[in-house]
């Protein structure tokens, strides 16, 4: 490589890393915990135990849990109805409007074997809470997201560049050598070196679906305008389905279903809302493996007949947003895989601390 | 595996990016195998993950003694 190239590329990972690196340092941080979010709520859970009840006791109709939801809650229409995976809840939504702000809801956890409201998680209470807010959004909403998303892009840009000067920094050294008879400076340079290319693919894999997990908004209003709006078409002009002429939801999940054999509904979005239209119960199915667990497919189903109006994959931008949770949450691979991505958290943290250190280090040697 | 020259670069089997790229393959791959299946897929995932901090803390803990 010339010398030209090379200090072109380090020009681009000195900067590239110095704008991002306190954000990137921020997210480390709050990532570490987030990990280990389920594992802390179920440590901190108040919630009264179920009812016991015998192991075979049948599941009652979907639509009697909505009716518990809205009697709790009069006046409140229902916006999705989803599935515990470890117990059986079912959590209604329901608010005044089909697309409340943050909080403007209400979420009811009901056992669906008495359709009985049962103590629901606190998502938005508490420490993890908090955390959780910071490592999405800094609670500024869309645009922290997005500019997260942007500090993200930067990193991802310097993970790339760091790439390419690894190999004139490592011209006289084997891989791992670290210089331990040089100065403190020289010997963290090494180490930087040493962790970056080491764990730089799954660090890029953690910032990348991390920078695509930031756009879900804009991809889902993506989807409504492009896909939702041509599966609806024929529905298009017509008024909003109101509330009382919606038919059953039971029927509406049988119908998905039956048109999707071996899949289960993981929620069903209720007519009006982000991820239904006007018309329609959304019905999004899953599949049984921890990909296709994740590459739902909506069952758009007549509200009002229970009839099936299409059924299509998403597509290719909603499966990569889809696809880019369990990357970047490591939730998909039991315990030992949350502990390898705490390692590599920390790991992580040590390369943003040592580049940050090698930068303010830098006028001592230069001189 | 490093032979210094006289120019006092070193050349070694594989190049400056050899183990490095073994790494990312690893790691690339325990990334989407985890994601394909439970179970037996998940131990391939540990030690695909496990890998770069392995070779990372050999380095760091075992160095090679200098002259080899």
């Amino acid at each position: 490589m010339r010398t030209g190239t090379v200090r072109t590329w380090c020009w681009v990972h000195k900067w590239t890393s110095l704008v991002c690196t306190l954000f990137l340092l921020m997210l480390c941080l709050t990532g570490l915990p987030l990990i280990f979010h389920d594992e802390i709520d179920a440590a901190f859970d108040d919630r009264a135990p179920l009812a016991t009840l015998p192991a075979n006791a049948p599941k009652l109709p979907l639509d009697a849990f909505v009716r518990t939801a809205r009697a709790m809650y009069p006046g409140e229409r229902p916006l999705f109805i989803s599935f515990d995976e470890d117990r059986p809840v079912a959590n209604v939504t329901t608010a005044t409007v089909a697309r409340p702000g943050r909080g403007a809801y209400h979420l009811t956890a009901i056992d669906r074997r008495t359709a009985k409201p049962v103590g629901a998680l606190d998502e938005e209470g508490g420490i993890m809470a908090v955390i959780l807010r910071l490592h999405v959004d800094m609670f500024a909403g869309l645009p922290g997201k997005l500019f997260l998303g942007f500090m993200g892009l930067l990193f991802c840009m310097s993970i790339v560049s760091g790439i390419v000067v690894y190999a004139p920094f490592m011209r006289k050294l084997a891989f791992g050598e670290v210089r331990r008879n040089r100065s403190r400076r020289v010997r963290w340079l090494d180490l930087h070196n040493l962790f970056g290319i080491a764990t730089a693919t799954w660090i890029g894999v953690v910032g990348l679906t991390g920078v695509i997990n930031t756009l879900s908004e804009p991809l889902t209003a993506i989807w409504r305008a492009d896909q939702l709006t041509a599966l609806t078409r024929p529905y298009a002009g017509e008024p909003p389905l109101p509330v009382a002429a919606w038919g059953s939801l039971d029927q509406a999940v049988r119908t998905a279903r039956a048109a999707a054999p071996s899949t289960d509904p993981q929620f069903v979005a209720f007519p009006g809302t982000r991820f239904s239209s006007e018309h329609h119960y959304a019905v999004w199915l899953k599949g049984a493996t921890p990909a296709t667990r994740q590459l739902l497919t909506p069952a758009l189903i007549d509200a009002h007949t229970g009839r099936l109006t299409a059924m299509r994959s998403m597509p290719w931008y909603m499966l990569a947003l889809r696809l880019s949770q369990p990357l970047h949450f490591g939730n998909y691979g039991a315990m030992p895989m949350k502990i390898l991505w705490a390692l590599l958290d920390l790991v992580a943290i040590l390369i943003l601390g040592s580049g940050l250190y090698l930068w303010l280090s830098r006028k001592r040697t230069a001189s | 595996m490093a032979e210094p020259q006289a120019d006092g670069i070193v050349r070694r089997t594989g190049g400056t990016f050899g183990i490095p790229a073994v790494l990312a393959v690893a790691s690339g791959f325990a990334l989407v195998a985890g994601l394909l299946g439970d179970g037996a897929v998940d131990v391939v995932a540990w030690i695909g993950l496990a890998l770069p901090l392995i070779v990372t803390a050999r380095a760091v803990w075992h160095p090679r003694p200098p002259g080899r």
